[in-house]
């Protein structure tokens, strides 16, 4: 009995100094000395990163996880800081929001030694939707938005699903649908906006023109989707339809100044002021 | 102008058709003075449940009691059962469980409106409808200020469900109280009102955290004690619930002077010295009487110059109005919003007062550049002055002069221009396009 006792006691002993050993590893430096053990024992996971966005662009472990080894590595990438730092022009949409504010206010009592899981949180930080149950291909589920019309590809139909997947830890299946069906709507609204204003300055070659177009797609129309996917409501409207709606008519102005000029050789015709375009984001 | 004859042609022979065509039953009909123009986007039943709530008939079907209710949704939702549980709703002698809130009958579950919440907060309830006499700008007229809005009637119910979001403060209380902890102490702090209270119109939050009051907050603010009531010695500072709802009142109206920003007021009539009296009260609770003095006098400055610029601008606009040199003119580009007479007579829209609030798109540049000065950087130099922002509020002043000049030099090219070669037809630009048509087809 002793030594039965005896030999429990010492895997305890064990077990204990083995975990212990792991704790004190050194701070590492290099992803390879994350790789090297992680490889074999989170296989699936690092599979998962190695097909993600982060992995081609070069964003490995320590950039989300830190570079201590003391158990606190999973908690301190489920903090919202752990992505800020990088996607500070994504973070204000969801700042802003009730996920953000929430997230703010309660950012001391949230327990994020918790795994990201339904009713362990009281609102989503970015992990826990973007890796959603601890996804390692960041984000694989939830961009883009599927666009109006375009979901029955099963390859959409796929992404709709994961999308949808984390909202419903916690919000009602018709809630998250009905949410997506009119955000779906609003961003393929945006994008009639750009494809309107892109068929308009097809004649045109100028820099203001060039400038306008792509404000349009890589600023405003990204507001609205960053503004439905984080529940913004200033994204989708202020940063994203009424700058939409400026960018169209100061686009569609250059065009009717273009054919003026063609038709009756005006020498000097009126450009789009500048001062207009600095209000969003 | 052939082609807006024939629209109006096509609009007076097709409308009868349209409205019938388009009549889905009654209760998903819009609401408000255009109420007959446009059918909700699905999104829409959620920011105003009390008109278009339609209950889940797919899940479940029984009567429970609170108890049986938690038994189930501990399971499936335990997310809104540990905030609940975290709530006063929980912890009072005699709990109020879901059914109080939702009904019983698990195929008739309804969610709560105002209404709802009042039948156990009359004070709060009756403090919100009291707003209603007061007008615009309003928490509990939010919503009509919405659906009423021209542009909001005009254009496609998936772009503007947007506005929803915000304006539905009117039609449910978890805009500021979010479920199901629906904590007062969150509902204090500054953060609560600002995912609506942001953005170029309404900077608020960029006002405030500029302010001294912000500042302080920004540092000290995670320390103190938000169970407190929002009364005179409980906090150091004031936050936007402080001053806007004092000790609490859910009225935020009765000290509204300016409107906002977006119109020219007269903060020496009866009614706003009234307003400015409560003003005074509140900045007494730390301030000298003379403090608050000089705060309006400067802010009455500052309203009293930018109106000027502002009407000067409009001046000059409605001048090339008056000489036709507004191009696209409008005959010739999509009709005003819900306006019948402006089928049959266009007429640009300039300034508060014609109602170039709904006409920021499908407008010439020059008119755009006027509302982006007017809505986004004036509003942006009155909530920084009159949050006691004031480098702020020096900036947006330089935004506006920056504007203005441009403006004046775009004036300037437009009358030149107008000088050379005859009008040509812009009409087949500016009504053809995907989005202008399918705007069109869709309000």
């Amino acid at each position: 009995m002793r030594i039965i006792v005896g030999m429990l006691w010492l895997g305890l002993v064990l077990i204990v100094s083995h975990v212990e050993a792991a704790d004190a590893l050194p701070p590492f430096s290099a992803e390879g000395d994350c790789l090297s053990c992680h490889r074999e024992r989170d296989v699936a996971l690092v599979a998962a990163w190695e097909k993600s966005r982060h992995a081609q662009v070069g964003v490995a472990c320590s950039a989300c996880h830190g570079t201590e080894h003391q158990g606190a590595m999973a908690a301190r990438s489920r903090r919202n800081d752990a992505c800020t730092g990088c996607h500070q022009r994504e973070s204000g949409s969801y700042t802003l929001s009730k996920h953000g504010v929430i997230a703010t206010l309660e950012a001391e009592r949230l327990d994020l030694t918790q795994p990201l899981k339904e009713g362990n949180q009281r609102t989503p930080t970015c992990a826990y939707c973007h890796l959603h149950a601890g996804e390692h291909d960041a984000g694989a589920g939830i961009l883009p938005l599927v666009s109006m019309g375009r979901v029955s590809a099963p390859d959409d139909a796929a992404r709709a699903e994961a999308r949808a997947a984390p909202c419903r830890d916690c919000h009602s299946p018709r809630f998250v649908d009905t949410w997506f069906v009119t955000g779906d709507r609003m961003v393929e609204i945006g994008r009639m906006k750009v494809r309107e204003a892109t068929r308009a300055a097809a004649q045109l070659d100028d820099q203001e023109s060039r400038n306008i177009l792509h404000r349009m797609t890589n600023d405003h129309l990204r507001n609205v989707r960053l503004g439905v996917g984080h529940q913004s409501p200033d994204e989708q409207w202020w940063h994203g339809h009424p700058a939409l709606d400026g960018d169209l008519l100061r686009i569609k102005s250059l065009a009717g100044d273009l054919l003026m000029r063609s038709q009756h050789g005006a020498s000097s015709s009126p450009t789009p002021s500048r001062e207009g375009q600095r209000h969003f984001k | 102008m052939r082609i807006a004859h024939l629209n109006l042609v096509v609009w007076l022979l097709l409308w009868p058709w349209c409205a019938w065509s388009s009549g889905l039953p009654k209760n998903v009909q819009g609401t408000g003075e255009h109420a007959e123009h446009w059918q909700p986007d699905p999104m829409h039943e959620y920011w105003d449940p009390a008109t278009y709530d339609r209950p889940e008939t797919q899940v479940m079907e029984g009567v429970f009691q609170g108890e049986e209710c938690l038994e189930c949704h501990t399971a499936i939702t335990p997310g809104i059962v540990k905030d609940w549980r975290a709530s006063r709703h929980a912890r009072a002698d005699k709990p109020v469980l879901c059914p109080a809130c939702h009904g019983e009958d698990h195929q008739k579950l309804t969610f709560p409106t105002p209404q709802t919440c009042g039948g156990c907060h009359p004070q709060r309830l009756a403090e919100v409808e009291e707003e209603k006499k007061f007008g615009f700008p309003s928490h509990a007229l939010a919503m009509e200020r919405a659906v009423d809005s021209k542009h909001f009637a005009d254009k496609p119910k998936a772009e503007v469900a947007s506005c929803l979001q915000c304006h539905s403060v009117a039609t449910k209380c978890d805009s500021c109280h979010t479920r199901h902890r629906f904590d007062p102490a969150e509902a204090r702090r500054p953060e609560a009102c600002l995912t609506c209270h942001s953005g170029p119109p309404h900077p608020d939050d960029e006002a405030f955290f500029a302010s001294p009051h912000g500042q302080r907050y920004l540092t000290e603010g995670n320390t103190w004690d938000w169970s407190k009531p929002l009364r005179k010695g409980n906090y150091q500072i004031p936050t936007c619930a402080y001053c806007h709802m004092k000790n609490g009142n859910h009225q935020v109206a009765d000290k509204a002077v300016w409107k906002f920003g977006i119109r020219e007021v007269n903060p020496k009539t009866a009614e706003n010295e009234i307003k400015r009296k409560r003003w005074r009260e509140t900045c007494a609770d730390c301030h000298p009487p003379e403090t608050a003095q000089n705060f309006f006098r400067e802010l009455d400055a500052e309203r009293k110059k930018t109106w000027t610029q502002l009407y000067g601008v409009e001046r000059l606009l409605k001048a090339l109005r008056g000489d036709a040199l507004l191009r696209p003119s409008a005959r010739e580009r999509p009709p005003y919003p819900m306006d019948l007479m402006a089928r049959f007579f266009p007429r640009e829209r300039i300034g508060f007062y014609e109602g170039q609030a709904s006409a920021f798109y499908n407008v010439s540049t020059i008119e755009r550049d006027y509302f982006d000065l007017w809505y986004f950087s004036n509003l942006g130099a009155y909530k920084g002055m009159a949050h006691g922002a004031k480098e702020m509020s020096h900036r947006f002043h330089e935004r506006m002069d920056a504007e203005a000049r441009a403006i004046a030099t775009t004036a300037e090219r437009l009358r030149d221009v107008g000088k050379t070669g005859e009008k040509m037809d812009l009409q087949p630009l500016w009504l053809e396009g995907e989005y202008t048509r399918f705007n069109r087809d869709h309000n």
